[in-house]
């Protein structure tokens, strides 16, 4: 045996010790943690679970249990390798290869292979929801070995691993038969085979999704963070309920039906704080951002002039408490992304938040409006959004503006806010989570209701894209944002907090490594008894 | 008069009659006795509790509940009246057509009878999610679609039994026209079972109406309307009851009156119809 | 009898057709389509263009319309395009729970209704009448959905005594507590419908009690409670049932709005969630059912009447 080889063993032995030992302790922790069954009420019933075909929060909630992608974010929204092994990226940048854990098992007992990689990346490619600038630059994608997977793009893609740890819209690993069956329509609930530590067992139309915990999970090797790293199963069973109703989730949790209840009318925070065996949980990290989208093809806002009016007028605090409630729950900020995420700048920030009527009247007089309508768009089943467009509509009447509000149904909105060809809106109302990347940005694609769409902003999207190094890629971050307040495509309103409530017996989601993120997650949570 | 005379029989429908007329007096005048402007926003005076500035609270925008609820029975009664007069609209000429010819009787009751399958609330909302947005119009016309078979099915029986009456009987054989007989015997004599048939209709259109916008569709939001308060208000039944209980309470003393009043005028007008309306 | 049962038979089927037609019709013209929804609000155009290609929802309406009705006539109700699972077999999971709680409700309407009727018919006029009356027809005036949220905040979000909402089959877990669910939002959805069945019990009783043979039967010595039960309200039933069918169809309706409060997985939160979703099979599917319970609720109504009075003949 050489020395070299002699290290080798030793190195061997002392990783598997090191294992054998954490293993041991991580197994007898588990069984005083091992818990039954988690109750969680949702306010919403996903339409599918198969997060190619679906941005919802309510459907990643239980999605994420289920299935995994290769790479998952950490808690500081960092991409973190999570069925790879390991990665790396060619000089050039044009060529990734990814390296497969070995002995990851689908919930259907097959071992993951870079086959099932591949055909669930490339139905991704041609139906994903936010396939979209990344797939603009893949030129393919190959199986070398049954291991090893080998994109290659047509030019470097900073985001590429956001792009592939985004859950929203995003690839998730399935068989490679499921992922061809289903094509471009949602897999069937049958079908719903995954990597993640809970299996699915139902789908109870309008009523429940139950997971099971999956006993053959492998855990990646790296301590938890977020939604990355080990993620152990304590509950044998989760049941996610459709509770519509907000007053009967809060009571569901207080009675002890429910060990967690998501989106509650943060007014309500009193009766949970007062109430023994229930706790707040704010979801601050990250908040999620109201935005009012604004029409700049047709009608009186074409002009970019009158957006800056409508700009002008605004009175933040007002808007915000009125879709935001309890002052504990929403944020003024100017800037696109919120304080501790890397790419704030309040580059521009100067025309935010003027509260200015006398202004924006002047404005608007200077260009010309003369009494026309804004019409404005609301979903009446997205309460914080109807409150909030509620009082822009008062003060765009302070500044002389005819503002009119129309309120739909959630599809009926939707319909008629994305149906360019005859918009017959000048404000739509919506609201936003986190992007990890500002290439993520929905507004600043062209296709995006308000189409947004000047020569300026073309520019510094492909500079964005295209760069790779992050002070150069803020640097145009900057630009952006400065241009964003110029041109006005839409009108961030500030940031915003959600109320969940937990039973207070709900322990280990919450806590340093498992933070609350931008949706629950309950691996790693267990319940005292 | 008929009305006075049962009026001071009935204890109850004088009540009855009276509140209504109180309420509809405080409607007319709103503008001159609500304490603030209904949609006057006031996000600093948020979620208060009753009290002296505001009798019956604020509600999620710092909005006066009272002046609401007092704006609120305006579009709440034009609603019930428009239902109503929409169902008898269309109910009373469909049903003595139905009631006096026998062939119009079989095809439109076929009709009725299927329509009555649906459940009205599902229909409504059906009807609301096609017309699309949320206008005040919109939900007269939902609401109203599914009236007016009842009161078709009203008018054709009442129809029915008045066509054997002898006096009926009498002018045809004396040869008046169907016109005239329809006319002057028929409707004239419809009245009552029609009136007392749309006041009850002008109390469960006012509580469907709330059901509607309990549902997320219904009269726009920003307009007060009691059904509308009360949708608004349920996310806040835990912290600030006031704002759901008020428009609750008003909405459930206004039916009261109406179906009391109508009880009353119905029993006095024809005890034998007692059982037959409503379904 | 025989003919009789073969008329009506025919009206219901025709009456049937006609409400699925009509549902049909509505249901697409609603703005918004499935794939739309499903993907949400960001998805391209073109991205629901396709979707809506592969479920086969861009093929011309009256080709959509021929082949629904064509699966109607061989039993296929269509699937759901949102679970993906046969309509049928969604709603027959979700029937438990609308059965339960109409079983319940219809409960409380009759020990709430019937009683209450005959109480205030024993001394018409008299304030216990009075009072009756006064409190049956306030049930009648307050909307469901404001009674059940009060009833939820009281009973479960400040006593804790009863659960919130939700329902988990008792079929299936064979667990008989599980009802408990159930108890707030039958008195919610009963409550409001026992007026109808109180007042219609009363009139009747007075008729009945006012007739020569209970009179007969009162001079024969007969204590009054036998006489009451025995004799009037015996007679008083039929309509007494017929209002109770009347009300099933009121209650279908504010059922709709209750299981939507209680979040209870019914026919109604189902019918709900479906025109939100244009869901178009399942809420064609609800429809149907809906109208054939209504129709042959209402038939076997008619054939009751038969039973409790041997005097009417079905000609």
């Amino acid at each position: 045996m050489t020395e070299r080889g002699r290290l080798n063993m030793w190195r061997t032995l002392t990783v598997l010790l090191a294992l054998t030992l954490v293993m041991s302790f991580s197994l007898a922790a588990a069984d005083e943690k091992q818990s039954g069954a988690l109750n969680v009420a949702l306010a919403s019933e996903p339409g599918t679970l198969d997060m190619a075909l679906s941005t919802g929060v309510a459907a990643s909630i239980p999605a994420r249990h289920v299935f995994e992608g290769l790479f998952a974010f950490d808690k500081n929204y960092k991409p973190q390798p999570m069925l790879l092994s390991s990665w790396e990226l060619s000089e050039d940048g044009k060529v990734a290869t990814f390296h497969l854990r070995e002995n990851v098992t689908f919930h259907n007992g097959e071992e993951m292979s870079a086959e099932d990689v591949v055909a669930s990346l490339n139905r991704w490619g041609e139906h994903g929801l936010t396939k979209g600038a990344l797939w603009s630059r893949v030129e393919g994608i190959e199986q070398v070995d049954d291991y090893t997977v080998k994109m290659t793009l047509t030019e470097p893609f900073a985001p590429l691993t956001t792009y592939l740890a985004n859950v929203y819209g995003g690839p998730r690993i399935v068989p490679a038969e499921i992922a061809e069956e289903a094509g471009g329509e949602p897999i069937a609930p049958e079908h719903y085979v995954g990597t993640g530590p809970y299996k699915f067992v139902e789908w109870k139309a309008g009523d429940y999704i139950s997971l099971e915990r999956f006993n053959d999970y492998s855990n990646p090797p790296t301590a938890p963070s977020g939604f990355a790293g080990r993620k152990l199963a304590y509950f044998e069973n989760i049941k996610f309920s459709m509770v519509s109703e907000a007053g009967a989730r809060v009571s569901g949790v207080k009675a002890g039906n429910y060990d967690y209840a998501t989106k509650v009318p943060t007014d309500m925070i009193a009766t949970i704080e007062g109430s023994a065996g229930t706790e707040p949980v704010i979801t601050d990290h990250p908040p999620i951002y109201p935005i009012m989208l604004i029409n700049t093809q047709t009608g009186v806002l074409a002009d970019a002039e009158m957006r800056r009016a409508v700009q002008a007028a605004l009175d933040m605090d007002s808007i915000m408490a009125a879709g935001y409630g309890n002052p504990r729950f929403w944020k003024l900020d100017g800037a696109y992304f919120a304080e501790g995420i890397r790419w704030r700048s309040l580059a521009g920030a100067d025309a935010y938040d003027q509260a200015d009527p006398e202004k924006a009247k002047e404005i608007a007089e200077a260009a010309g409006y003369d009494g026309e309508p804004i019409d404005m768009i609301v979903a009446i089943d997205m309460t914080a959004q109807y409150n909030q467009s509620l009082v822009v509509r008062n003060q765009l009447r302070q500044a002389g503006f005819n503002a009119q509000l129309e309120t739909f149904d959630k599809a009926t909105f939707f319909q008629r806010r994305n149906d360019r060809a005859n918009a017959e809106w000048e404000l739509a109302f919506s609201f936003y989570s986190t992007t990890p990347d500002p290439s993520l940005v929905l507004m600043l694609n062209e296709d995006y209701p308000g189409w947004w769409d000047t020569e300026e902003i073309e520019s510094l999207k492909a500079e964005l894209n295209t760069t790779t190094d992050f002070e150069e890629r803020y640097g145009v971050w900057e630009e952006i944002r400065e241009l964003w307040y110029e041109q006005v495509p839409a009108i961030k309103f500030g940031d915003a907090y959600q109320l969940h409530v937990r039973g207070e017996t709900l322990k280990g989601y919450g806590t340093e490594d498992q933070p609350v993120m931008v949706s629950p997650y309950f691996w790693n949570a267990w319940k005292e008894s | 008069m008929d009305l006075i005379n049962l009026l001071l029989k009935r204890k109850m429908a004088l009540v009855a009659f009276i509140t209504i007329i109180l309420i509809l007096t405080v409607t007319a005048l709103a503008p001159f006795v609500s304490p603030y402007k209904p949609g006057a926003l006031n996000l600093s005076d948020r979620l208060k509790g009753p009290g002296l500035t505001h009798l019956f609270g604020t509600d999620h925008f710092g909005r006066d509940v009272l002046s609401r609820v007092i704006f609120g029975a305006r579009i709440t009664f034009l609603l019930g009246l428009s239902i109503s007069l929409f169902a008898v609209v269309f109910g009373l000429p469909i049903g003595v057509l139905a009631g006096y010819f026998d062939l119009v009787g079989t095809v439109v009751m076929r009709v009725i009878d299927a329509s009555m399958a649906f459940p009205a609330i599902m229909m409504a909302l059906a009807l609301m999610t096609i017309l699309g947005g949320r206008g005040i119009v919109n939900v007269i016309i939902a609401v109203g679609i599914v009236w007016a078979p009842r009161m078709v099915r009203t008018v054709y029986s009442s129809t029915l039994s008045l066509r054997e009456e002898t006096y009926i009987e009498a002018s045809k054989a004396i040869g008046a026209s169907s016109t005239r007989i329809l006319i002057y015997h028929i409707v004239i004599n419809l009245l009552s079972p029609v009136i007392v048939q749309a006041t009850f209709t002008f109390a469960f259109s006012i509580m469907e109406v709330a059901a509607l916008n309990f549902l997320g569709v219904g009269i726009p939001p920003f307009i007060p309307s009691w059904g509308g308060m009360m949708s608004e208000a349920r996310n806040y039944i835990q912290v600030a009851p006031w704002i759901i209980l008020f428009p609750g309470i008003f909405l459930a003393i206004s039916v009261l009156s109406f179906n009391l009043l109508g009880d009353a005028v119905r029993d006095n007008l024809d005890p034998k119809l007692r059982n037959e309306e409503l379904a | 009898m025989l003919s009789y049962i073969i008329r009506r038979a025919g009206g219901m089927i025709v009456s049937i057709f006609i409400v699925i037609s009509v549902t049909f019709i509505l249901m697409h013209s609603v703005p918004g389509n499935p794939a739309s929804v499903l993907l949400g609000p960001n998805a391209t155009p073109e991205q629901v263009q396709n979707l809506n290609e592969s479920w086969g929802l861009n093929r011309p309406i009256l080709t959509q319309y021929y082949k629904y009705v064509v699966n109607i006539f061989q039993g296929k109700f269509g699937r759901s395009i949102y679970y993906q699972k046969p309509v049928l077999s969604i709603i027959s999971q979700r029937a438990e729970t609308s059965i339960f709680l109409g079983l319940m409700s219809l409960l409380v309407v009759v020990s709430v209704g019937v009683s209450g009727g005959i109480i205030a018919s024993i001394k018409p006029n008299s304030w216990v009448d009075n009072l009756l009356l006064l409190v049956a027809l306030a049930g009648a005036s307050v909307p469901s959905f404001w009674l059940g949220l009060m009833l939820m905040n009281l009973f479960a979000g400040q006593l804790h005594l009863l659960p919130s909402s939700g329902f988990t089959s008792v079929l299936k877990t064979g667990n008989i507590v599980n009802l408990k669910n159930l108890i707030l939002p039958s008195i919610a959805l009963g409550f409001v419908n026992a007026a109808l069945v109180a007042r219609s019990a009363r009139s009747s009783m007075l008729d009945v009690l006012n007739r020569e043979y209970v009179n007969t039967a009162r001079a024969k010595g007969l204590k009054e409670l036998r006489v009451i039960v025995k004799h009037a309200f015996r007679n008083a039933a039929i309509p007494i049932t017929t209002i109770i069918s009347f009300t099933f169809a009121k209650m279908v309706s504010a059922a709709v709005v209750t299981e939507n409060v209680f979040a209870l997985p019914g026919i109604g939160s189902l019918v709900v969630q479906g025109i939100l979703k244009r869901d178009y099979p399942v809420i064609q599917g609800v429809m149907l059912v809906v109208a054939i319970l209504y129709v042959v609720i209402n038939f076997l109504t008619d054939l009751t009447y038969g039973y409790l009075d041997p005097r009417i003949r079905y000609g």
